[in-house]
């Protein structure tokens, strides 16, 4: 998910491409080379996935800098005698695409704005751009450097250097190659594990709301059940029974472990959107469960389904890297969790030369964990309003 | 307030001392470590599983319930304990031993015959392996017991006797004579009557500590940061130790790390690793290295391709630098394995003789010849320098071991690296050693790394590690392990190597045993069943500040392996080690 | 800055069915927070009972490898490690379950099968107080500290103080305990010696008798600082937070500005108006995270050796002790429900628009 290739630049050159071809036709140059840069960095970095996502973003931010609102008469800046009030499908796309995209614009003017925000922002970027570039510039060090060695010395730890600008670890190898490549795969489950945990909450928060009764009851049963007993013994007692074969594997414990509140959320709004006329009339219409989750509940949470979601990748995280210096779950290098459990066996808390193994990955995992609060905390500002005009 | 609770202390103190009056108590006080269990399931039980053996560990615990003597790795002699006289009777049908006549339990009453019978009673019902040796023992009088072989004589038998720690009947003689009606009824192991006597030994927990070395504890002592062992005056002992209480710190390796760099520990028998021991010698904390008798073996299973080829085994064997290995395993705690024979390298001239071990081949690091061996096996080396067999397949196999052993994961991670630098494609695996264990057991793994060898000074145990211990013959219930097949044709004969390691140190007659050894010595360097990667050292922190009279690197004693034959054991025993304040 | 906005549910009128005893019962919110920890607490239960009965590893093998690398031979460690379960896992799978469910009952929670026959009970005993006296005053100090500090930071939002505490508590807030209790290690014990921190393994200083007395008192404080501090540390931050917006959004309410407006004294306010309103929503969250500082015990108590529930826990799952496993996990899911429970009838009677919710939607 995390990673160049070259397959990926070809990508993100396809889907920058398209981004500035769009921006061409629609005479709109400058966004159409952001959307250049950022379509193929996000293509580059995270293969098919980052590069259609960063285009569909773009797509709608290059056209809402040129969609000219022909709905309302009063507001367009349209001719009157432009104005069809029939709308065909492509248009009505165009409509919701040149809204979305205004909506980006307008959260990324808040977010800039935000200080803290920003810094979180930035901070999250850099740990994302860090797992996708770093190979690029830096070799991972996978096996034993024993030629390192001083000679004389009992141990390969080395104290920072100008060719190992954070030492080496206890196999002589360079720390910076370790914390460089050792948040991957943490990052990228944590995000599975957060997509995961939404999906299943939006899912089941409206299935329990709309459908009521039995469904409901068993659900919030269930939520109220995996809310109620304490996470972390649960996970330790699970790990222990579980044998993990697979990140993947974690990715879905977490997820399965973290959905219930978002779900008591997702039920009390649709809850109180069904006491609301146009749903009922759309249930009454039978447009359908996926319509009334698309169009009318995930738009109106999607703050906080965003915020939810930053939480459970932070809770994941968390998780992971515990499970991970505890011993109890297979350690795979590369891994931050993994230098500090090494770190700890090999005595690294108490030599000057031989901290650089801790430090590093102790500090990343902060400074990630930080980033992602300065992140959502500024998210719910940038979504919400309210919060925005400074109450 | 706080000066009259410091005062009320004092005097508490003071009259809990004033009793102990007999004997002067020496001043000193040893600190050391071992990983004791705490309480609640901390007891004093001699045959429990959080009993003395877990809580004292080989070393403290023949300072409290002593065996009969202690072995001397250097000379191959036993030093008195709790014997005095010990030998083979003249007709070599029982093994005799005499308790030293002022052998006393810490109560004051006398060891006896009586003792050395209830102990072994239970040692029956126990499964214990002396019985595999001999039927009965007998009390010729009141301090003579008599082990009565049931068949050949052994030394192996007589390590095993005078290594055995003896009970007091005071606490065991119930379960003892209940054992022996047992008996007695011509009851078997899977009567039902042994097995509930079996879980009542294994439940019993004295009150008191009957103690027949110099130091013993109560339960009150024992916290979960450090328990203190107390000084008593009725051992033989008593008078030589210069320790008046042994105060023990918890825990493993890395809570003893603190304590060793700030002082508060003196002597610890754990694995540091390498960097720590720099950072105590850094803090100016002597250290002394003494043999582990054990370390890493590479393991294959048998049945995995191509590790059924011997010439493969003896490729891979050539290829990886052991010496580079070693390091990698535990830094100077560590040395590349020399004579590959299945026998530790300290021991192997004194167990094979000087013919067998010229004989021995070496498989010092050469690339070239492990690729000859390579290619006679039928492997080629491919456009990326992989070995690939006729059909071109690669040797693509999965590495398991134990993640939270930093030795033993060091030394596979650099083999590992090493074969495939060579042109192997190992895929490492790191998984909790409960696992890791159990699936060496089952035979659920390609490559996998456990120890070999032990600290005995007999052919016979050292071989049993892994190729008995994980494999077929020695597991249960159907699993496999290793598979390594022990009766195939060698030579132009038939042998059976299970049972050539099980008669190799049987009998009195050294030089046959030096021989038989040799035999099996010589089969497993050339087969190369498991890889002897390298033997660990014991590098333990000796805080010399706080301990005088620790003899210098050249002392024999320091040949001694830790385990049951410790040097620490003696040398507070002699009174040699003392306080240095 | 808030905490994650939760939607507040709408209340739908009560239904009442008159004549249905069961129906009114069920109607009564105490009662069916009641049955909704039972069933928890049931299915909690249930669920180890049938996890001790998965699992991969054989103790019984752990433990032979155990006292083989001790160095016993085969046979004497199979047969000392024979006898380590006090259930026969051959019997009926129902029989074991009955047989489970009436010891739980008695409140035997087994023997420890590494642990030679030591009762579960009693080394829960041993463990609990220490868990429960750090956790608690952690959460105690740190919740104090927090809503004092957040009032304080309402009140002069905006100012060099607001910001200055809102930007640390958010950091704190951001940081994984584990990695406060490593720097704290580093830090104040390992660069600056402050605290010899292998000495101060363990509940108190072993040296000292256990007692009324005021030294001994002072051992157990001075051996619980690094861990409570841990606490402190990685929870105050929240508590600021979520106690400045509590605070912000009462001083938004009518009923201030009409309690301004009858010109009653800023402290009347402060006490009786703003702090009693704002504080409700965080008392509801304070006996929520006590489950969450529960957990989170398991790792600080084994960085700092401290002689807690959770270490305990983390031992009884590398040796694979089950049964002490097990135990313990009850226990801590039991206190995590109870307070939860507690806490739901605390709000219950403390914001009668909860009671009459009935369950729905919340």
């Amino acid at each position: 998910m995390i990673g160049v290739s070259s397959v990926g630049l070809v990508i993100g050159l396809v889907c920058g491409g398209l981004a500035l071809a769009l921006g061409i036709y629609l005479k709109q140059l400058r966004p159409g080379i952001t959307g250049f840069i950022v379509c193929t960095i996000a293509g580059f970095g995270c293969s098919i996935i980052g590069g259609l996502i960063a285009l569909f973003v773009m797509a709608a931010v290059i056209i809402s800098h040129a969609y000219v609102d022909r709905q309302d008469p009063f507001t367009s800046r349209a001719k009157l005698e432009e104005v069809d009030f029939s709308e065909t499908t492509a248009q009505s796309t165009m409509r919701r695409l040149a809204n979305f995209g205004n909506t980006v614009r307008v959260s990324w003017g808040a977010l800039v704005r935000n200080k803290a925000g920003f810094i979180g922002f930035l901070g999250v970027t850099f740990f994302l751009a860090m797992s996708a570039f770093g190979p690029l510039f830096i070799e991972y060090e996978g096996s034993a450097q024993f030629s390192r060695r001083v000679d004389g010395a009992r141990s390969l730890f080395q104290a920072p250097s100008a060719e190992f600008p954070l030492g080496l670890d206890w196999q002589g190898r360079s720390v910076l190659s370790h914390v460089v490549y050792g948040g991957r795969i943490l990052i990228v489950t944590s995000i599975q594990a957060g997509l995961a945990a939404t999906a299943v909450a939006v899912l089941f928060g409206s299935l329990a709301a709309l459908m009521g009764g039995w469904v409901d009851g068993i659900l919030s049963a269930l939520a109220n059940f995996i809310l109620t007993i304490p996470q972390f013994p649960l996970l330790l007692v699970l790990a222990s029974v579980i044998q993990f074969t697979d990140p993947i594997q974690m990715a879905l414990l977490f997820g399965f472990l973290n959905w219930p509140t978002l779900m008591r959320a997702v039920r009390a709004q649709v809850l109180s959107l069904r006491e609301r006329d146009y749903v009922e009339a759309a249930f009454a219409l039978d447009l359908g469960l996926w319509h009334i989750i698309s169009r009318e509940v995930f738009p109106n949470m999607v703050s906080y389904i965003a915020v939810n979601l930053i939480f459970t990748v932070r809770t994941a995280l968390y998780g992971l890297v515990a499970l991970v210096v505890l011993g109890i779950v297979p350690l795979q290098e590369p891994d931050w969790g993994v230098m500090i459990f090494m770190g700890r066996s090999q005595g690294a808390l108490f030599s000057q030369e031989a901290i650089w193994m801790m430090l590093g990955p102790i500090l990343a995992i902060a400074l990630f964990q930080l980033s992602l609060v300065l992140f959502s905390r500024s998210l719910e500002e940038v979504f919400n309003p309210r919060l925005r005009s400074g109450l | 307030m706080k000066r009259y609770i410091a005062l009320l202390l004092a005097v508490v103190m003071l009259v809990g001392i004033v009793p102990v009056s007999a004997q002067e108590a020496p001043e000193g006080t040893w600190l050391g470590t071992w990983p004791y269990v705490l309480p609640p399931e901390h007891d004093l039980g001699s045959f429990t599983a959080s009993g003395l053996a877990a809580n004292l560990g080989n070393v403290y615990r023949s300072l409290v319930e002593m065996p009969f003597a202690f072995y001397m790795w250097s000379s191959g002699e036993y030093e008195p304990m709790l014997a005095s006289e010990w030998g083979f009777t003249e007709d070599n049908t029982a093994y005799r031993v005499t308790i030293n006549a002022d052998a006393m339990w810490s109560d004051g009453s006398p060891v006896t015959s009586a003792d050395v019978l209830a102990t072994y009673s239970i040692g029956r019902i126990r499964g214990w392996s002396q019985y595999n040796y001999i039927s009965e023992v007998r009390a010729i009088d009141d301090k003579t017991v008599e082990f009565v072989f049931s068949g050949e004589p052994s030394l192996v038998a007589e390590r095993l006797i005078l290594k055995e720690y003896i009970v007091a009947a005071a606490n065991y003689g119930e379960l003892a004579a209940r054992a022996d009606e047992i008996v007695a009824a011509g009851l078997t192991r899977d009567s039902e009557e042994w097995a509930a006597l079996a879980s009542d030994i294994g439940a019993f927990k004295p009150d008191v500590l009957l103690a027949s070395g110099p130091y013993t504890y109560t339960l009150d002592t024992v916290n979960d940061a450090f328990m203190t062992m107390q000084w008593q005056p009725n051992s033989i002992f008593s008078g030589s130790v210069q320790f008046g209480e042994i105060k023990l710190w918890a825990g493993e390796t890395e809570v003893t790390t603190p304590l060793v760099l700030s002082g508060e520990l003196a002597h610890s028998t754990n694995v540091y690793p390498a960097n720590t021991v720099t950072s105590f010698e850094s803090a100016g904390i002597n250290l002394v290295t003494i043999p582990r008798a054990y370390g890493p073996a590479l393991l294959f299973q048998h049945d995995t391709y191509p590790f059924n080829i011997v010439e493969v085994r003896q490729a891979m064997a050539y290829a990886i630098n052991r010496d580079e290995n070693a390091f990698l395993t535990n830094g100077i705690g560590a040395s590349g394995t020399v004579y590959m024979s299945g026998i530790l390298d300290d021991m192997v001239t004194l167990l094979l003789d000087e013919e067998t071990v010229e004989s021995l081949n070496r498989y010092e690091y050469n690339l070239e010849t492990a690729a000859g061996l390579m290619e006679t096996a039928g492997f080629t080396l491919d456009d990326e320098g992989k070995w690939v067999d006729a059909e071109g397949n690669r040797i693509s196999v999965e590495y398991k071991f134990p993640a939270e052993f930093a030795d033993f994961s060091g030394a596979s991670q650099n083999a590992i690296d090493q074969l495939n630098a060579f042109g192997f494609d190992i895929t490492a695996r790191a998984n909790p050693w409960q696992e890791v264990a159990a699936d060496i057991r089952a035979g659920n793994f390609q490559l996998s790394v456990w120890s070999w060898a032990q600290g005995s000074p007999f052919a016979t145990s050292q071989f049993f590690g892994p190729i008995q211990r994980f494999n077929y013959v020695g597991l249960t219930d159907g699993q496999i392990g290793m598979n390594f097949q022990m009766e195939f044709e060698y030579n132009g004969e038939m042998v059976n190597l299970q049972d050539m390691i099980n008669n190799a140190s049987t009998g009195l007659d050294v030089e046959a045993q030096r021989e038989r050894a040799g035999d099996v010595a010589t089969i497993i360097n050339d087969l190369m069943p498991f890889i002897p990667l390298n033997v660990m050292l014991s590098v333990e922190p000796m805080n010399e500040a706080a301990i005088a009279g620790v003899p210098d690197d050249s002392d024999p004693i320091w040949l001694n392996p830790s385990g049951v034959d410790h040097p620490i054991i003696w040398l507070i025993l002699q009174g040699t080690l003392s306080d240095a304040q | 800055m808030t905490s994650i906005p939760t939607p507040r549910p709408v209340a739908a009128a009560p239904r009442r069915s008159p004549g249905q005893v069961l129906r009114r019962l069920w109607d009564s919110y105490s009662f069916r927070v009641l049955i909704q920890s039972l069933v928890t607490i049931w299915a909690v239960t249930t669920f180890t009972f049938v996890l001790i009965r998965l699992m991969p590893g054989n103790p019984i093998q752990i433990r032979i490898d155990q006292l083989m690398n001790r160095g016993l031979t085969f046979e004497e460690a199979e047969q000392q490690a024979a006898n380590l379960f006090d259930f026969d896992p051959d019997a009926p799978i129902l029989e074991q379950y009955v047989d489970y469910i009436g010891k739980l009952a008695r409140g035997d929670l087994g023997n420890s099968i590494l642990g030679g026959g030591t009762p579960v009970n009693s080394i829960i005993l041993e463990f609990l107080p220490w868990t429960l006296f750090s956790v608690g005053l952690g959460l105690l100090l740190s919740f104090l500290l927090g809503t004092l500090l957040g009032v304080i930071i309402a009140y002069r939002r905006g100012g060099f103080l607001d910001n200055f505490i809102t930007t640390v508590s958010s950091i704190l807030y951001g940081i994984p305990d584990y990695v406060i209790a490593l720097l704290l290690i580093l830090v104040v014990g390992v660069q600056l010696q402050w605290f010899q921190v292998g000495q101060m393994r363990g509940a108190y200083n072993p040296a000292i008798e256990p007692g009324f007395t005021l030294e001994f008192i002072a051992s157990i404080f001075q051996h619980a600082i690094l861990p409570v501090g841990t606490y402190i540390l990685s929870t105050t931050g929240s508590w600021v937070l979520a106690m400045k917006s509590s605070t912000l959004s009462t001083l938004g309410e009518d009923f201030i500005t009409v309690a301004k407006a009858r010109g009653l004294s800023e402290t009347r306010i402060l006490s009786a108006y703003v702090g009693r309103n704002a504080l409700l929503p965080l008392v509801t969250r304070l006996a929520i995270s006590i489950g969450f500082v529960v957990s989170g015990s398991v790792i600080v108590e084994e960085f700092f050796q401290y002689p807690g529930l959770g270490r305990r826990l983390l031992r009884a799952i590398t040796e694979r002790d089950y049964t002490t496993m097990q135990g313990i996990f009850l226990v801590i899911s039991i206190s995590v429900v109870a307070a939860n429970a507690l806490s739901d009838l605390l709000l219950g009677w403390l914001d009668p628009r909860v009671r009459v919710g009935k369950g729905r939607g919340r």
